[in-house]
């Protein structure tokens, strides 16, 4: 019995783009980041995608977990890459830029990473990803209020970081 | 719309990496595929309550009463028989051993294992008894 059909293609097609950057919150690459979104989709359309009240917060929840138990598994790697000498990867753009602003995005893209984790992800969930609080605090598992919070300090701090960063 | 709106949308700008088509590839694939098995942890809880249901299965039938089944001959009312049909020299008691073990051992009492009980010195002949003097022969005694 085949699950693959138009149904699964049009919704990883909507979601895949946010939740893989969702995912690089917690994974060294895009490629890594892939990985993740795979696993917990396939696990998301086989069994969550029925029993879930809110699919999509469901498919960001499942993205998350699994997000973290592969960091588990490559800070293992990581030990043991690092015990044998070898190089890491170096860090790759997680938005798609012209050429003329690409300056604008890696701008973005560092001063995200100085977030706390806690509003990083509120962000980049109601921004990129299009969930509203309610769905972004089922997701984190906070109120409703944690999450709006969160989200405007983000914003401050982004902005704040990027006008510093445009004052030569 | 506030600053805060603009600013967003301004960050909304910047699109988030595309899945590769190779991510895209290998989820159409799994999706394909039949569902793994069960895990194992699955499958041991289903041999739990299988193995469950095969105790309960046997508490059943080891607890069926005289209700269930006829009482034996020469039962006591106790057990569900009359004891007035026990034929002469029936040992009316009910008795569990499970088929194929040794009949229970019926201990002999402590004065008959070779160890008297403080309360029998007077049956050891030759020994002095809480008093402190030697006691008469007992057969003597059943004698007289």
């Amino acid at each position: 019995m085949s699950e693959a059909g138009p149904d699964w293609e049009s919704w990883f097609d909507a979601t895949a783009p946010a939740l893989v950057l969702f995912a690089r919150q917690w994974t060294d690459s895009h490629a890594d980041a892939e990985d993740v979104v795979q696993e917990a989709f396939v696990r998301f359309w086989r069994a969550g995608r029925h029993a879930a009240e809110d699919p999509k917060a469901y498919l960001f929840a499942s993205v998350k977990r699994a997000a973290l138990d592969a960091r588990r598994g490559r800070l293992r790697r990581r030990r043991r890459e690092a015990e044998a000498g070898r190089d890491r990867r170096p860090n790759e753009p997680v938005f798609e830029s012209a050429l003329e602003r690409d300056e604008w995005r890696a701008g973005v893209e560092a001063a995200l990473a100085t977030l706390p984790e806690g509003q990083r992800e509120v962000l980049v969930l109601k921004v990129w990803g299009g969930l509203t609080f309610p769905q972004i605090a089922a997701v984190l598992g906070v109120p409703p209020n944690t999450a709006a919070s969160r989200h405007r300090y983000a914003l401050e701090a982004l902005r704040r970081r990027l006008a510093e960063e445009a004052v030569p | 719309m506030t600053d805060d709106d603009r600013f967003e949308d301004e960050l909304r700008s910047l699109r988030p990496r595309a899945a590769s088509d190779a991510a895209r590839r290998l989820t159409a694939a799994r999706l394909a595929a039949p569902p793994p098995k069960p895990h194992t942890g699955r499958r041991l809880a289903g041999a739990a309550v299988a193995v469950s249901a095969a105790a309960a299965l046997l508490a059943a039938v080891l607890t069926a009463g005289p209700a269930d089944t006829p009482p034996r001959p020469g039962a006591g009312a106790e057990n569900g028989g009359d004891g007035a049909t026990a034929p002469a020299g029936c040992d009316c008691r009910v008795r569990f051993r499970r088929p194929g073990t040794a009949r229970p051992v019926r201990l002999a009492p402590p004065s008959a294992r070779g160890r008297p009980s403080a309360a029998a010195p007077a049956l050891v002949r030759g020994l002095p008894g809480p008093s402190g003097s030697l006691d008469p022969d007992p057969r003597a005694a059943l004698r007289s």
